[in-house]
């Protein structure tokens, strides 16, 4: 799993970030740290229009090498890309109660609203075009998806000014969210996908079906990975209020189980509908997650069969 | 099973203490927030019935440890039977045996009262650690000694006083001297006590008889006098006297017989034979010039009688003397004022019969010669005190009400036994309850249904 890489010395932590008030100072931060440190930048993935060639330099990507102008010229050149606008980014994000969790330290809510900032901010700045669904107390919020800074601002604030309450209806907001795209582009849905979980499957692979490029960013908390209950509790439900007696001892092995087959049911589901899926954990740095995941991503694009993302 | 710290038995209020965290621990139940039930079963036994037998459980094993110390603190002994006689309750007991001539009468059984007496006084000292008997003929009398000896004891002590209790043979004020610490026992010793008792007393040619009647708690005495069927007075000893003394003498005795004397009826002892023997008898020289000290018992009792005896010392100092000091040997009974001696008593044996003489240097007719006549006669009476003659005795209400236990003296002072008492036991019953409890309380709770 990509999100259980180590976390480097450059990365900031999640909590440092986490603590971060403004939220387009946390998203840069988290940017930079992408493009700090001796890794290949991940980047190329979603910038596809040819500019220029450059003479090769020790340390470039052999993947851009041009292989023909070698062939041609005996002299090794690096293809370099133009950032385009054609790409349109919706960030489906998930703000319900269940997100409000662990209440202390850094929430799922907060984690997810950090992830969502970094990547329209770095969607942004690459000059493509970022908007987000969601919903709160029922209703949908939507910001279309443009290019441009002072779009970019808006959206932050807008991030800035959620907090997450009651229930959500993931199939609806997901549908909805794709169908306000005007064209094919990417829906990255960060969630952590408990609520109506064959409905937000079928949701996601309709959306899959119609071209556009899914995403699923689940998002969980090491105490939802391992129950860190003891003794006899009572435990309430964060969205439904309903309440349940459990027994720690009894309940630990056989809530780690299902836990694990929920997991492994949406990782396998999202491999079969063609989606991509990653795991984030809230103790791990949004920027170490999002590096694994972009370089997943990246190299998925390199090798996949799907021509979409490498030219177009 | 005796406990030498009681007191500690008070630490059993402790055991309130696991019952009230017991008891305010049953709040609600603990509420923790998460994200989703969907992977959490709720619990398959009802909670409020596990937790209740899972926690009444510990809360017997805790009350347990802590009863176990308190327990322990008391400091209980197991009366073993060496451990009973270290204990056993050590008691000094000082008994005082009457005597006196009411305790002479039988027992309804026919011994005599101070035989049976004696006999209860044994078995009292029997029962004690350390005793002292004591005979008197006043009891009363005997209590301060008796309290005296206890105060040199250092157990618990107890007065115990064995008598027939007529009523006046004690009270409460002779019973004050006994520290109120000690113990007072009043054992009685039933003896038959006439119904009616008569009193001769002989005073001159007069016969006066004094009848007491026990009437309930008083007794009413009755008076009557008669004349003597002799005539003339008896004298209780022979009188030796020359031929021109018998009319002064004559005048001596009658004088002598006004003073009344308890008669001893027809008892009179014939074996102990006493003369006076006056300046003019005729035998005198040959009777003084065999004559010893007194060396029977009797003889020195009588002696030391006169010799107490204020009218005839009295009577004595005044004499005027008409014969001179004989060179014999013998006892002054009283001197002349000038320091001469007025009359002495030796001991005179002639063919087998040994009497008292004694011997009066003053002449027949005085008042010496009476007064010696006279103290004869009482010195030879029965020394009876008329209480003795009391026939009532004293309630057996009033004798319960004098009594009393004596105090037990606290055992850290002088009953802690020695070695440890069994607390140690108590304290491993404490130590392998809390081990029970630290074990019940990490082994988690099996799912019984």
């Amino acid at each position: 799993m990509s999100a259980q890489s180590p976390t480097t010395s450059t990365a900031l932590s999640a909590s440092v970030v986490a603590a971060i008030d403004d939220l387009e100072l946390a998203a840069r931060l988290v940017v930079e740290g992408l493009r700090t440190g001796g890794h290949r930048s991940p980047f190329h993935g979603y910038s596809t229009e040819f500019r220029q060639h450059r003479p090769y330099r020790a340390g470039d990507d052999l993947k851009y090498l041009d292989w023909k102008l070698f062939g041609r010229s005996d002299r090794l050149y690096t293809r370099q890309f133009r950032e385009t606008t054609n790409l349109s980014v919706m960030i489906v994000l998930d703000a319900s109660a269940s997100m409000a969790f662990p209440e202390q330290g850094t929430s799922k809510f907060r984690y997810a609203t950090i992830v969502a900032a970094a990547l329209s901010y770095l969607v942004s700045e690459q000059g493509h075009a970022v908007g987000l669904m969601t919903s709160t107390d029922g209703k949908l919020t939507y910001v279309p998806a443009r290019g441009g800074r002072p779009h970019l601002r808006s959206l932050l604030a807008r991030l800035d000014r959620l907090s997450p309450a009651n229930a959500w209806d993931p199939p609806q907001v997901i549908s909805r969210g794709a169908q306000l795209l005007q064209r094919r582009g990417v829906v990255v849905v960060i969630s952590d996908f408990y609520d109506a979980e064959d409905d937000t499957r079928r949701a996601l692979r309709h959306v899959a079906q119609r071209g556009h490029d899914v995403a699923m960013l689940q998002l969980l908390s090491p105490a939802e990975l391992h129950l860190q209950i003891e003794g006899n509790v009572e435990v309430e439900d964060l969205e439904s209020h309903q309440r349940r007696l459990v027994d720690a001892a009894s309940a630990g092995a056989q809530y780690g189980e299902a836990m694990d087959a929920f997991l492994e049911r949406c990782r396998t589901h999202a491999l079969r509908d063609g989606i991509d899926y990653a795991l984030l954990r809230t103790d791990i740095a949004p920027e170490v997650a999002l590096r694994d995941y972009l370089l997943r991503r990246s190299s998925r694009n390199a090798s996949s069969v799907t021509p979409r993302a490498v030219s177009k | 099973m005796t406990w030498l710290n009681p007191w500690a038995w008070t630490g059993l209020i402790a055991v309130a203490l696991p019952i009230l965290i017991h008891l305010l621990g049953r709040g609600p139940a603990r509420i923790q927030r998460f994200p989703t039930l969907r992977f959490l079963n709720a619990s398959r036994l009802l909670p409020t019935r596990r937790t209740r037998l899972h926690d009444l459980a510990l809360l017997a094993v805790r009350a347990g440890i802590l009863a176990a110390a308190a327990a322990a603190l008391a400091q209980p002994l197991l009366l073993t039977a060496n451990r009973r006689h270290a204990l056993g309750d050590p008691l000094a007991r000082a008994i005082i045996v009457d005597t006196s001539a009411s305790m002479q009468r039988a027992t309804p059984h026919g011994e005599r009262a101070v035989v049976a007496a004696r006999r209860v006084a044994a078995q009292l000292a029997d029962s004690a650690q350390s005793s002292v008997v004591l005979e008197s003929g006043a009891p009363a009398h005997a209590i301060a000694g008796a309290a005296a000896w206890l105060l040199t004891q250092p157990s618990r002590g107890e007065v115990a006083v064995v008598s027939d209790f007529q009523i006046g043979a004690i009270d409460a004020q002779d019973l004050s001297d006994v520290a109120p610490r000690f113990g007072i026992r009043l054992v009685r010793v039933d003896a038959v006590h006439d119904s009616i008792v008569e009193t001769r007393t002989r005073v001159g040619t007069m016969d006066i008889v004094a009848r007491a009647t026990p009437l309930g708690n008083r007794t009413d005495v009755e008076w009557t006098a008669h004349p003597t069927a002799a005539g003339t007075p008896e004298t209780s000893a022979v009188l030796l006297v020359g031929d021109r003394e018998k009319s002064r003498l004559q005048a001596a005795v009658l004088a002598a017989a006004t003073i009344g004397v308890a008669d001893r009826g027809n008892a009179r002892d014939t074996t102990r034979a006493i003369a006076i023997v006056y300046p003019e008898f005729s035998g005198r020289a040959a009777m003084l010039r065999g004559a010893t000290i007194p060396a029977l018992p009797w003889m020195t009792t009588i002696a030391a009688r006169l010799i107490e005896d204020s009218m005839l010392v009295n009577a004595a100092s005044n004499a005027v003397l008409t014969r001179g000091a004989d060179s014999t040997s013998g006892i002054v009974i009283a001197r002349t004022r000038n320091g001469n001696r007025a009359v002495s008593a030796v001991q005179h044996a002639d063919q087998g019969r040994i009497s008292l003489v004694l011997v009066s240097y003053a002449d027949a007719g005085s008042l010496t010669s009476a007064a010696l006549i006279a103290a004869v006669a009482r010195a030879q009476a029965p020394s009876t005190e008329a209480a003795e003659l009391e026939p009532s005795t004293l309630t057996s209400a009033t004798l319960a009400s004098l009594q009393r236990a004596p105090v037990a003296i606290a055992a850290s002072q002088a009953n802690a036994p020695d070695g440890p008492s069994d607390a140690r036991w108590l304290w491993v019953v404490a130590l392998l309850l809390l081990a029970a409890e630290s074990w019940m309380r990490r082994v988690p709770v099996a799912h019984v249904a």
